[in-house]
């Protein structure tokens, strides 16, 4: 329990800097620590067993971490948001078949401070909505939905150009590829250009967001998704 | 002079020979390849070949003779000086260069090309196409310039609206004087069936 604590609560915290996989680690080592203060008697037909005092702080712990966990992944605080996102940007988009091409599209020009566009992208990274990736002279970042999650965070060399990005360079222009794969998921073979126009509105407008403080605006326009949980 | 013609005026008389045979031209009033292959001790389908190559240049003008059997041709100079200019930014435009600035372009559907960005980000170093077919089908890798990569960068997509090349020179930002290595490369993806042309 102690080393799934470490791997996958504590190792996600250091990725993501999202607190709410501390309550997961603390919950995994709460949990671990009841194990090893469990004291199982030889025979079950005995009198009861008494807890001792470890194993009730233990417990106390461990049922605090797990209904807090309960509630923040009810809340979807721990949940990867590219599915999310991938809905938000074909939301409007009319089919087109045969229009998809494995090239980046500029989607257009914002005019934000390179450290601007650094905090936005560190801010999408702790909300779950994109991992970044900083190149020298732009900001990558890649929608990561769930189940996809396990590959950036365990894979040393994360092919992350392969994937779909949102480029966001220091000189403010924008850019975005969707991964043939991601193309794939959707039900219809919609109109590719006008996919691309959207995703990078939509990201712009998450940038918008935040640079005018309403950073919780992001989080109802994902809100507004109706996907489950662990979708 | 066109580029071809001076081609193959500049491959005939680079030959050992050919101040040879333009003696014996300047000399006799005019000759035929016999006479002129026996004089030089050359085979007579080289000369042959020679003469007619001037021929065909308006370097030599050639009369038809009938003597005893058979009918054949005699050669003469019809100039005594050749003036050999080329206008090389005329000679070497791309093709079709009017009627491609007027028209609007974007990438064809399932051109099946793979664009490999650059290093730092907006622009493709290069790209890869398939050629041929079956056992003959080959991959053809094009080096990209900056401004090429750049140009391909914002070239519309498959569904996209056809744009013309102008408007996305400058959607862009490529100078206008980079233009030439543009239209060489458009013209090449246009044969290579990755851009379709809208006239």
């Amino acid at each position: 329990m102690i080393l799934y604590s470490f791997a996958f609560g504590f190792w996600s915290f250091i990725k993501s800097t999202n607190y709410y996989f501390l309550v997961s680690a603390f919950y995994l080592l709460a949990f671990g620590f009841v194990l090893i203060a469990l004291d199982l008697p030889d025979d079950f037909s005995g009198p009861k067993p008494k807890f001792s005092d470890e194993m009730k702080v233990g417990l106390v712990f461990f049922y605090v971490f797990m209904f807090w966990l309960v509630y923040i992944g009810y809340q979807k605080k721990m949940k990867y948001r590219g599915r999310e996102i991938m809905e938000l940007a074909a939301w409007d988009v009319e089919e087109g078949p045969e229009s998809y091409t494995e090239r980046p599209r500029p989607a257009g020009v914002v005019e934000y401070s390179k450290y601007d566009i650094i905090d936005f992208a560190n801010h999408l990274k702790k909300i779950l909505v994109s991992h970044p990736f900083f190149e020298e002279n732009r900001v990558l970042m890649v929608p990561i939905k769930m189940g996809d999650e396990f590959e950036l965070l365990y894979t040393p060399n994360y092919d992350y150009l392969s994937k779909t990005w949102i480029a966001f360079d220091f000189d403010g222009q924008v850019s975005v590829h969707i991964s043939r794969k991601d193309y794939l998921n959707y039900k219809d073979d919609l109109a590719f250009d006008h996919l691309c126009e959207s995703m990078g509105q939509l990201f712009m407008t998450f940038a918008e967001f935040y640079m005018r403080g309403d950073k919780v605006r992001i989080t109802d326009r994902l809100n507004s998704v109706k996907v489950g949980l662990f979708s | 002079m066109k580029f071809e013609e001076a081609a193959r005026f500049g491959n005939y008389i680079s030959k050992s020979y050919s101040k040879d045979i333009f003696r014996l031209l300047n000399n006799y009033r005019d000759i035929s390849a016999s006479e002129a292959a026996s004089r030089l001790g050359l085979h007579i389908q080289t000369v042959q070949d020679f003469l007619e190559g001037m021929t065909e240049l308006d370097i030599l003008s050639k009369k038809e003779t009938y003597e005893r059997k058979r009918p054949y041709f005699r050669y003469s100079l019809s100039k005594k000086k050749i003036s050999f200019e080329l206008d090389l930014v005329k000679e070497l435009e791309n093709q079709d260069e009017v009627s491609m600035e007027k028209s609007r372009i974007r990438e064809r559907k399932n051109s099946g090309v793979r664009f490999s960005l650059a290093r730092n980000g907006q622009y493709f170093s290069n790209l890869t196409i398939w050629i041929g077919k079956g056992r003959e089908r080959s991959e053809k890798k094009i080096n990209l310039t900056t401004a090429q990569g750049k140009f391909l960068y914002n070239l519309p997509f498959p569904d996209g609206e056809h744009l013309s090349l102008n408007e996305i020179r400058v959607k862009a930002g490529v100078e206008e004087e980079q233009m030439p290595e543009i239209k060489d490369l458009v013209e090449e993806l246009i044969h290579y069936k990755v851009i379709e042309v809208f006239r």
